[in-house]
Order: structure tokens, then sequence, then C-alpha cells
């Protein structure tokens, strides 16, 4: 990402310096993301997998997603692009917390080799990835994630 | 062409001082839940009290999950679902609905909302989000609300039948099993 992506922000202290999204206080957040990803895998025949897309929180020493979907990939898909949505959803977040976007496979029938998060070549303006992330409450709380 | 005229994103970040608390309320399962192979049947996805994470506008007593004040809100519901089972054929196929229903079966039943998902060859193991995206719906101060799956007829292989199997799961590298979100609007 690049800081020149950011449409609106009044969350995260952001400086030339910065390279990380730095949760400012304990919260409740509301969170959503879109991704527009082409597995590009159409050379074998049924290729199949699930890919998880989402927005990780690091704390702690540990990373995991706190908002995030599964997108089945099988031989109808798995040479075009997908829109892919994280639905809002609402986490407590500790201050601290880094929160950043992430893709990982859970399970793959083959290696991705040149897979995308774009647009098509046709249509050039599309968005190929959005997250907005919203503070809607400061009352104190605790979350055991999942 | 650069690569930034191909890629273009969009990201916002918002925050608030001295604000209410928003009305919405979330909730997730925090654990894994069995199907029954039983096509047509409207199976319930039960959530308990330990897995609301916010709740602004709802109350939650005796299994069910009701609506405080009447009003417009906007629902939205998710859960991840792996048959977990191989198929025989490229033509096999498991077809499945997720449904957010309104006073599940009573006279004043309605859905609000619902999305299909087909499981093809290949995939009969592998979990698959389905989605139920945010929709706008009028709700009554009482209404209950609640979050069921239907296997449906068209399928041409069983789920897998064991009882100590859980479809309604995590699925490999993620943490997220089904969840419903409801944001008062107005």
């Amino acid at each position: 990402m690049d800081k020149q992506d950011i449409v609106s922000n009044s969350l995260f202290v952001i400086d030339e310096t910065t390279q990380k999204l730095t949760i400012p206080e304990n919260g409740y957040y509301e969170i959503s993301a879109s991704f527009h990803f082409n597995p590009s895998t159409s050379v074998i025949k049924f290729n199949r997998g699930g890919v998880n897309f989402g927005i990780v929180q690091i704390a702690e020493g540990v990373e995991q997603y706190v908002a995030a979907t599964r997108k089945s990939f099988d031989q109808d898909n798995q040479d075009q692009f997908s829109r892919i949505e994280v639905y809002p959803t609402i986490v407590y977040l500790q201050k601290d917390a880094v929160v950043a976007p992430a893709i990982s496979a859970g399970l793959l029938g083959n290696v991705l080799l040149s897979c995308e998060i774009g647009c098509n070549r046709r249509n050039k303006n599309c968005t190929s990835f959005s997250m907005n992330i919203k503070l809607i409450s400061d009352q104190d709380g605790f979350q055991r994630y999942y | 062409m650069g690569f930034k005229d191909i890629i273009k994103l969009l990201i916002l970040f918002a925050s608030f001082s001295g604000f209410a608390q928003e009305k919405s309320f979330y909730i997730r399962s925090i654990r894994s839940i069995h199907l029954e192979n039983t096509p047509s049947v409207m199976q319930p996805l039960k959530f308990q009290p330990v897995d609301v994470v916010y709740n602004k506008i709802t109350q939650f007593l005796n299994d069910k999950i009701t609506i405080s004040s009447s009003g417009t809100f906007e629902v939205s519901a998710f859960a991840n679902i792996n048959p977990g089972v191989m198929g025989g054929s490229s033509k096999d196929s498991i077809h499945m609905e997720l449904y957010l229903i309104k006073n599940p079966q009573s006279p004043n039943e309605e859905i609000l909302g619902k999305t299909e998902f087909r499981f093809s060859f290949g995939n009969f193991d592998v979990a698959a989000g389905l989605l139920i995206a945010p929709t706008e719906v009028q709700l009554q101060k009482n209404d209950e609300i609640s979050l069921w799956v239907k296997i449906l007829p068209t399928s041409n292989i069983d789920i897998n039948k064991s009882p100590k199997y859980d479809h309604v799961t995590k699925p490999t590298g993620m943490q997220q099993i089904a969840g419903m979100r409801i944001e008062k609007i107005l």
C-alpha cells in the first residue's frame, strides 16, 4: 500500500516515517475490506483450493485474522478475477496492535504461479483492494478472538 | 501505463472522539457446528451468549436474539462450510443455502437474507465462505433474528455423515467459523 491511497484518515497517526498501521486506543472497531483477485491457474485442469482474505492484527507476537472470509476456487473461477468481500466485522482491539491486510492459502491443489490482486486488462479503473476501519466504541472490553 | 494506473486502492480510516457508542450487534461462533445430512430441512446455526462481541441493540435470552426497539437495520452474516467428503466424478455437486431469518417457524417468519453455494468436484473437502451481503430491513421490537443452513435436494452426493464431524468450521489458516451483524440505521 501507498500513503497516497488513503482516502480519509482520522484514526491513525501517519507521517513520513510510518511503516505500520498501529491501533491508537483500546476499543471496538468495525472492519471491512474488498479484494479483486485472480488465482491464474487455468493451465491446471480441475485445480482447486481455498484462499483466505482479510485483515490481521499483530499483537504480542501473534498474528491472526480479526476480519476474514474464505474463497473457494474451482475449475469455473480459477482463471478470472473475483470480487471478494469481507463484510463489516466488529472486534475489540487493544492499543498498539498492528493491523494489516493479508491473503493466505488454506488449501491449494497446485501452487499459484501468477496470481494477482488487480484488475482486468479491459477494466483498469476497478478498485483492486479497499479497507475501512472505524472505531465505533471506546468502551472497555475484552475479546478472546476465536 | 504504469502499475498505479492499473491498480487503485481505496482506504478509509475513521475515528471519533467523545462519540456515542454505535448502535450495533455482532456475534460469532467460537465453536464449530455439526450439520445433519438431511436435504430440504432447515438447520439452525445456534449461538451462545459467550459468542457476543458487541451488543447495544438486542437481547440474548434463552438462545434467542431479539431486537430491543423498532427501526431500520442493516443485517449481514456468514458461515464457513466444509462438506468433508471426496466425491466421485466431475458431475457431482452439493448445493447449500444460508439464510438470515426473522421470527423463524412462526406465522410472521420472513427471510431477511439468503445466499446459495455450489460445492463442485475437487472442492467437497475445502471450506467455502457462504456470505449474506449487508441488506437494509425493517424490524420491530421483539423480532427474533437467527441463522440457518439448508442442503438443497439438487445435491447428488451426501455430506460427511460422521456424528463427530463439524461442517461449519474454521477453514485452514483462519479462525472465523460463522457470524452475524445487525446495525441500527434509523
